[in-house]
């Protein structure tokens, strides 16, 4: 504490210091004269027997203990006047620096709201969710009710277990009829979560059972709009799918699980559900107990779940349960990696920026060598002109840091806006991304840590002077050996590293396109699709959904300006799309990707209305029905996968793994690959006509004449005529489907590239700013050179060569490198080839342009030079 | 006067010090007049080391400091001890015991 006051009383404490040591040698100047020695020699014995009075007293102050922190605030004062003083360097770094930092900071803020708290909940790490994985199939499955019951009850990992399953529901009595997205969980959903209404009340315990549920928990958002933000919601009455229900609680802004839910219900199980094993539609999450970790529930749900296939294996035989932490809900791996990618190329960035501050640094420190020189021989330690150089750099960190929040602040709202508010609702904490004290946090860290990075050049450079060469009259500045080396490296440094960025923005780029353009073929702008859901209880039986398709696309085909409408059970990049294990006859059967391909149940002119040609064989007709021989038609891939150079069509494949009991398909047709989905590379397909096998959830493909939007109410019509009960959804045109599933990669490949630019404007300067320097240090070579009859073209080859040379170098390296991380890039994201020869050649033929024009402008100065002139330059 | 090795005396110059101002409130000239007297002369100490041991020991709050008037009217920093150097004192004045008694012991058994 005392010492805290010390501090700050620093000049009275230095007086006092002043005062006690003078009344010393005062006291020794009077012993000195009552000795009789006269007053002149008494004070300069007693001077002399004190020793210097400054040094003593520097040695007294030292024993202070405050000497660091004052000798740090002397660093800073003095740093900040040389940054001052050369405005125009200390500008540039600032500029470097913000662009890297700000960067930094932004992206960090998205990685943090996505990655690191995507969900707001109190216990997230405490919390588990469970599904079920079928045979080997990837879809993570929902729970039969009995066996949600069984977990509860048996489960000793867990301190509470709550399910949620989703359903849509039809909101009425608020205006307009609305189809709204509501879940169904157990009353204790909230608790286990750990999170409350924002008003109103949780569900009670006796809320979930059956003939007391009809209450409601509304969203923020749904309450907002529906209910304008009604301040007496609760204890209101609202309808929902026909029933009364009271609204008993509305939930905060920020929660959002199941992700985009608009309402919640309570799950409440009657005696029969908690026997079914016919329909699952649970997703149970799971608090852990205290010192529990996933690995161990997961075991033991496993063992559970093996009980269960053993007691019940008509219903469970290939099912087993897994455990994962929440947080894989929030963010997939996709996003996981997409992230990881965008902060490794913002790193990069900031460490070419850093080399442009270090070589600026440098550049202005070989300016100073005499004052460092003076300095050292003043007595100051090593150690203390590196620290002062260091508090300089991290001073310009700081300040870039500043404006870089600026930056960033700007640039965080720009990428919010990027994806539009109905996609962003699925991305787990998108609304969240905010520049928050967190990421203020990150920012000043890695200022810090930028301006130790970018200081340590300089300050271990020139910590180490030539004092007697320096003080000589005429000592040559300009930096040393060491110093030059040094400027050379961080120039090819930059160089390569702004080359790794480039070639890979270029790649997503270019990847982009091209699964944009996948789609092309199909002229998606004139096609509609849209979503049915036929509800269970109504279309239980295959000849019922059968029949509904049929009349329904009947009704279609029959609107005129319809060229075609058929039926899929996903088309290309829809969310409806699941891809199971084939075995085809005669072929060994593997169990990994290689043998799973997309499951499709479509109607005959599916592949005319897509335009995607037949191969070989023929399409579905009408006489491939219920009672005649099963067929399919195979997609390209899968048939040079399953029978490579024979044709496969008359082979035979089924459903499912070898020893399952579905009918044997006869292959009659195969049809050219799509690329059904942006993020899973699996081209293969297998389509059976909906005569034979129609499933619950498909998807209407129409061609249209002119906008198709505009035939969304005839059609919704006509499928009412067939059912007037039956809705349709997110009704829109491919084109429309296409770019919103794709919008992911889309962001990221947009970041990349802006990243790419900052790094292409921060590396050519760099290359700038270092020959420009050496124009200037060389002014007195060159003028020699011209004066001794040199050309002033030879003089400009010979200045720029060295620039160009690097460079090369730096060019040569980042490619090398590029190479590598492609293969990297390419594993991460579907469609970017690792060797695509176009953005290979253009990207560093661009830099190297860049880079000639950032060697070539300084040295044009070099030629101008009046050779009198720099002979009397030193 | 040999002038002794400063690494010795840091350590038992903070013991001298802690005595000297034990016998009464003192001023920095007037210890290192006293200390060269009291050791016949033997120990002169170098200024440069007794102000940062002063400001040292006044650190650890074993030393207390207080600005008055001397006699000739100039004002100067006197110090005075604590009860924490009291205890300090005593318990360095006790090692300082035993290590000159370990040393003797050896001495006289190596002859």
């Amino acid at each position: 504490m005392r010492w805290l006051f010390r501090l700050f009383r620093k000049r009275k404490l230095d007086a006092q210091l002043d005062s006690e040591l003078r009344f010393h040698v005062e006291q020794q100047t009077a012993d000195n004269i009552a000795a009789g020695i006269p007053p002149a020699e008494a004070r300069r014995r007693a001077l002399a027997q004190f020793g210097g009075l400054e040094s003593r007293k520097e040695e007294a102050r030292e024993a202070r203990g405050t000497q660091f922190l004052e000798s740090l605030f002397q660093d800073m004062r003095y740093g900040m006047r040389m940054l001052l003083k050369n405005r125009g360097v200390t500008l540039l770094a600032v500029c470097a620096l913000a662009l890297g930092i700000g960067a930094n900071a932004a992206i960090f803020s998205v990685a943090d709201a996505l990655l690191l708290r995507p969900e707001p909940f109190p216990n997230l790490g405490r919390l588990a969710l469970m599904y079920n994985k079928v045979g080997t199939l990837t879809d993570e499955n929902s729970l039969l009710a009995p066996d949600y019951e069984a977990i509860r009850t048996q489960s000793r990992s867990f301190e509470q277990v709550a399910a949620s399953t989703g359903v849509d529901a039809n909101l009425a009595g608020q205006g307009e009829p609305e189809r709204v997205q509501a879940a169904k969980v157990t009353p204790n959903f909230f608790n286990v979560l750990g999170v409350q209404p924002a008003f109103g009340r949780g569900f009670t315990a006796e809320e979930g059972t059956p003939g007391h549920d009809a209450e409601v928990i509304l969203s923020y958002g749904l309450w907002q709009s529906k209910f304008a933000g009604d301040a007496v919601i609760i204890g209101k009455q609202t309808h929902i799918n026909g029933r009364s229900y009271t609204v008993v609680g509305v939930m905060g802004k920020d929660f959002e699980y199941p992700m985009a839910t608009d309402l919640w219900e309570p799950l409440a199980f009657t005696a029969k559900d908690l026997t079914d094993r016919e329909d699952n539609y649970l997703f149970p999450v799971g608090l852990l107990k205290r010192g529990v970790s996933v690995g161990q529930a997961a075991a033991e749900l496993r063992g559970i779940g093996s009980e269960l296939a053993k007691e019940y294996p008509k219903s469970n035989a290939n099912v087993s349960i897994r455990v994962v932490p929440f947080r894989t809900y929030a963010t997939d791996e996709i996003t996981h990696n997409f992230m990881l990618l965008l902060l490794a190329a913002v790193a990069f960035v900031l460490l070419i920026a850093c080399a442009n501050v270090a070589n600026l640094q440098l550049a202005r420190v070989a300016g100073r060598e005499r004052e460092i020189a003076v300095r050292a021989a003043m007595g100051a330690t090593r150690r203390r002109v590196m620290r002062q150089l260091l508090t300089e750099s991290v001073i310009l960190a700081l300040a870039g840091a500043a404006f870089g929040l600026l930056l960033a602040g700007w640039a965080v709202n720009l990428l919010v806006s990027y994806i539009p508010p109905q996609i962003s609702q699925y991305v787990a904490g998108w609304n969240r991304i905010a520049l928050d004290w967190r990421a203020l946090v990150y920012t000043v860290a890695i200022a810090v840590l930028a301006g130790i990075l970018a200081g340590l050049a300089p300050a271990v450079g020139s910590s180490k002077p030539d004092i007697t060469g320096m003080l000589k009259d005429g000592g040559r500045s300009g930096g040393g050996r060491r110093s030059h080396r040094l400027r050379s490296v961080l120039v090819v440094a930059e160089v390569a590293v702004s080359l790794v960025l480039l070639v890979g923005a270029g790649l997503m780029v270019k990847g982009f396109l091209a699964l944009l353009d996948a789609q092309e073929k199909f002229s998606p702008q004139s096609l509609l699709t849209m979503n049915i859901a036929l509800p269970k209880d109504k279309y239980d039986e295959q000849a019922k959904r059968a029949q509904f398709y049929q009349q329904a696309l009947t009704n279609m085909n029959a609107i005129p300006g319809v060229e075609s409408a058929s039926v899929a059970t996903a088309v290309p990049n829809s969310d409806l799309q699941s891809y199971h294990p084939y075995t085809g006859e005669g072929v060994p059967f593997t169990e990994n990707a290689g043998h799973v391909a997309l499951a499709e149940s479509i109607s005959p002119n599916y592949f005319r209305t897509l335009r995607l040609p037949l191969l070989r064989g023929r399409e579905f007709s009408d006489a491939d029905g219920p009672n005649s021989q099963r067929v399919a038609i195979i997609s390209r891939s899968m048939a040079a996968r399953y029978w490579p150079g024979e044709s496969a069509i008359g082979k035979r494949i089924k459903h499912g793994e070898p020893n399952s009991k579905t009918p044997w398909l006869t292959i009659v047709g195969i049809v050219g690959d799509v690329k059904y989905n942006a993020y899973f590379p699996v081209d293969a397909a297998v389509y059976v006509p909906y005569a034979q096998s129609a499933d619950m959830n498909a998807e209407f493909l129409l061609r249209t004449k002119g906008d198709p939007l505009s035939f969304v109410p005839s059609v919704r019509a006509k499928v009412a005529n067939g059912d007037p009960e039956q809705p349709i959804y997110e009704a829109k045109t491919l084109a429309q489907l296409t770019r919103e599933e794709l919008i992911g990669i889309s962001f990221i490949a947009t970041m990349m590239a802006a990243l790419g630019l900052i790094a292409l404007v921060l590396a050519s300067s760099g290359v700038y700013g270092v020959m420009a320097q050496a124009v200037t240090e060389r002014t007195h070579e060159i003028g020699v050179r011209l004066a001794l009859g040199a050309e002033p073209a030879q003089v400009l080859r010979w200045i720029a060569g060295r620039g160009i040379c690097l460079a090369g170098i730096g060019l040569g390296i980042g490619l090398a490198i590029a190479f590598v991380l492609a293969r990297l890039l390419a594993s991460l994201v579907y469609g970017v080839s690792a060797t695509d020869p176009l953005i290979f050649v253009v990207v560093p033929a661009l830099l190297a342009i860049v880079a000639l024009a950032a060697c070539y402008i300084p040295a044009r100065r070099a030629m101008r030079v009046d050779p009198m002139v720099a002979l009397r330059y030193e | 006067m040999p002038e002794v090795k400063s690494e010795f005396l840091k350590g038992t110059l903070d013991m001298l010090i802690l005595k000297i101002v034990a016998l009464g409130p003192i001023h920095g000239y007037a210890i290192s007049q006293r200390i060269q007297q009291i050791s016949r002369d033997y120990f002169q100490v170098q200024q440069g080391s007794l102000y940062p041991a002063l400001h040292r020991l006044e650190n650890r709050c074993w030393l207390a400091a207080e600005w008055k008037a001397t006699d000739t009217g100039r004002e100067a920093k006197f110090y005075s001890l604590t009860k924490k150097g009291r205890k300090q004192l005593e318990a360095e004045v006790a090692t300082w015991e035993r290590i000159s008694d370990a040393v003797a012991l050896i001495l006289r058994t190596a002859e």
